[in-house]
């Protein structure tokens, strides 16, 4: 991958970070709590960042999602679908944020957005970004590699062709999503707690800095870019019948 | 003076005296029993039987045996209790201090065991326990031995089919009298409803038509391996059992961790059994399936399952001793006054379940950086160490210590040719003997 320097029209000033998108998802909604308490943390000379709980009655009763999954619903037909009555809470939410921190694909969308997560499995410190194209995701990835070497940071590009974004964090005009692991849901482990902290603080390094006129020069990076998804073998009434293989499950994430 | 104090099961126990006088052996004994039994007391060496009918309650008798020559009096005497079918019945709390207060054991003769249960689901999120038992009930081969009903049993199927841990209550918690007891209303939790209907399958709790012998599996968050858990540390037959799965495991870990307490011990759906005994394997997160550890629960029900097999052909199984680790106390999270937590466990203590924890090494993190260092006068092992249901059951680590349990010999009770003529004279008496006790009141 080679980019051009990002473009340089205007520094970011409106950024917000989400916790507790998926309501069993610790690291985040830790930190988030933590943040809303205390949002020096979150300061820069040239900025600050909004932090807030993305889905807060998933968050509340510890589970992923009350209704579906608000990480899947920031498509165009969920959030301008008309009104009824009948819809999932996470539908309700996610206009709630689009209104917020959009609208999605407007000019006055907010700058970037974090989306912090935690998964069950073995992705050490995961850089999310919807695809090659978002130039300034990918120069953040680029800094934290390169500033944060106490784990290597894998890239992740999850948007297959075509298809349209639906994460939270396309609400805002570009984003980067955090996915920490592994971690059981429903518990904080104070390593990957501290880490995705210390991920943060790197990002945000990266666009004071940016924020300042650094020159960010072009450069070449590995990234993961998704080309399908492997369901679990079924039965026919849809059971799992089959498990992961002991030599996929182990320590072979990325390999 | 000799005393000789002998237990038989969970219902019985007798105390046996002895007193040696010149020529005879003197032998006074008491008891207690929820059903009406038949003791046969007899030796070997002495060739002596004695047939004793009793009733309900707290009972005392005698009997002189004369001896023609003056023996070493150390005999073992053999107690035969042959439990008699009776229906359930409580004891109250005076007579259950009683029973406590009888102890130990000399020699153990066990019923067979050959009603078995294997319980998945009880929480519907810990899924190697859900995905076996499904899978033993399409094809139950792996399971069966000769002489044995194995029943493999899905005890929470709303929870599992939604993949969380409980409706309305956890399951694992609801098995005391109260609530076994309770009458069902429109708005009883499901799981108390749940409860009721597995304690009329697989009970009654305390009765002697409940289940000889319930595996209950289940997974963690935390580190904790495979770990079997003991509910009694008088069950002769499931630290035999304890011993010889540790022995076909190693050198593979299987700690052993006892929850009897007078406090924190729970009533658990495996409680109802004679003989109930946790499988409790991780780590794995709730709603995600390890092959792994899978494979580590299915090895542990084979070598389990083997040992009862082998029990109830006859075997003797010598005396033992196992290292087990018995529980002290739960330790909070640290949380501020409006309940939040403050601090997470400890990168140092996070993994370390079953290691050794001693006074000032780290157990909580707090979100300034700040260390929490443990404060205690020995070292203790912690275990339950970051287990994400627990969060609830303000619950980050339980502290055990170390102990050492042994098991008497244990030796199934099965019919003797010699004794064969009285046993079969029981079920006659027992029909008596049920007719008169229907009508009695429970002690």
């Amino acid at each position: 991958l080679c980019s051009s320097p990002s473009n340089r029209s205007r520094p970011l000033s409106r950024v917000a970070v989400s916790g507790g998108t998926h309501g069993n998802e610790m690291s985040g909604i830790y930190l988030a709590k933590h943040w809303l308490r205390n949002p020096m943390e979150l300061r820069r000379g040239s900025f600050a960042v909004t932090p807030f709980l993305g889905n807060p009655r998933a968050i509340e009763k510890c589970v992923r999602y009350v209704g579906r999954d608000l990480n899947r619903t920031f498509t165009t037909e969920f959030l301008s679908s008309a009104e009824a009555e009948d819809k999932p809470y996470e539908v309700v939410r996610a206009r709630e944020i689009n209104q917020t921190y959009g609208p999605k694909g407007s000019a006055q969308a907010f700058d970037f957005m974090f989306d912090l997560h935690n998964t069950t499995a073995n992705m050490g410190a995961c850089l999310i970004v919807d695809s090659e194209e978002s130039l300034l995701p990918m120069h953040m990835c680029h800094y934290i590699q390169t500033h944060y070497t106490r784990s290597p940071c894998p890239i992740y590009l999850y948007k297959l062709l075509g298809e349209e974004t639906y994460s939270i964090n396309s609400v805002a005009k570009a984003g980067l999503a955090l996915e920490l692991g592994p971690q059981p849901q429903q518990v904080v482990r104070a390593d990957l707690f501290t880490q995705m902290r210390d991920l943060m603080a790197c990002a945000l390094d990266f666009i004071e800095l940016f924020n300042k006129g650094t020159v960010f020069p072009a450069f070449e990076i590995e990234a993961y870019k998704i080309t399908g998804r492997m369901d679990y073998p079924r039965y026919p009434d849809g059971e799992i019948s089959a498990m992961v293989h002991p030599k996929l499950q182990v320590g072979v994430d990325w390999k | 003076m000799l005393v000789h104090n002998t237990v038989i099961t969970d219902y019985i126990v007798v105390s046996i005296l002895t007193q040696k006088n010149e020529n005879s052996l003197n032998v006074s004994f008491s008891f207690m029993t929820t059903n009406s039994l038949e003791l046969v007391l007899g030796n070997q060496e002495l060739n002596i039987l004695r047939k004793l009918t009793c009733f309900k309650g707290i009972k005392e008798a005698s009997m002189a045996l004369v001896l023609n020559s003056c023996l070493e009096m150390h005999c073992i005497f053999s107690i035969k209790a042959l439990l008699l079918r009776q229906t359930s019945c409580k004891l109250n709390e005076q007579s259950l201090k009683q029973l406590n207060r009888m102890t130990s054991c000399y020699v153990v003769h066990e019923a067979p065991v050959r009603r078995v249960a294997i319980f998945g689901g009880t929480h519907g999120n810990e899924l190697s326990g859900v995905f076996l038992v499904k899978h033993w009930q399409e094809n139950g081969a792996e399971i069966q031995r000769t002489g044995l009903e194995v029943r493999p049993f899905i005890t929470n199927p709303s929870a599992v089919k939604k993949c969380t841990r409980y409706i309305d209550c956890d399951l694992n918690r609801v098995f005391d009298p109260d609530n076994l007891g309770r009458q069902i209303t429109e708005d009883i939790p499901y799981e108390v409803r749940r409860a009721q209907e597995i304690n009329h399958i697989f009970g009654p709790k305390n009765s002697n038509d409940a289940y000889d012998l319930i595996f209950d599996l289940h997974n963690t968050t935390s580190n904790m391996g495979g770990t079997l858990i003991l509910e009694n540390s008088r069950n002769n037959f499931t630290i035999q059992m304890f011993h010889y799965i540790k022995n076909a495991l190693a050198p593979e870990c299987c700690p052993v961790f006892l929850t009897e307490h007078p406090n924190l011990k729970y009533a658990t759906t495996r409680s109802i059994a004679k003989h109930p005994v946790g499988v409790e394997v991780g780590p794995q997160p709730q709603g995600v399936l390890r092959a792994d550890i899978l494979d580590k629960m299915r090895k542990i029900i084979k070598h389990g399952l083997d040992f009862v097999h082998i029990f109830n052909e006859g075997k003797e199984f010598p005396p033992c001793t196992i290292e087990i680790y018995k529980i002290m106390e739960k330790v909070d999270y640290p949380r501020n006054k409006n309940g939040e937590i403050t601090a997470v466990i400890h990168p140092s203590l996070q993994d370390q379940d079953w290691q050794p924890l001693n006074n000032g090494e780290p157990i909580f993190l707090t979100i300034d950086g700040e260390t929490i260092n443990y404060e205690g006068d020995s070292t203790v092992y912690p275990t339950f160490v970051n287990e994400a249901a627990y969060y609830e059951k303000k619950q980050a680590f339980v502290k055990t210590v170390k102990v050492k349990l042994t098991a008497k010999v244990a030796k199934p009770f099965l019919p003797d040719p010699d004794t064969s003529s009285l046993i079969l004279k029981a079920p006659k008496t027992a029909v008596k003997n049920a007719a008169l006790n229907k009508a009695d009141s429970c002690p």
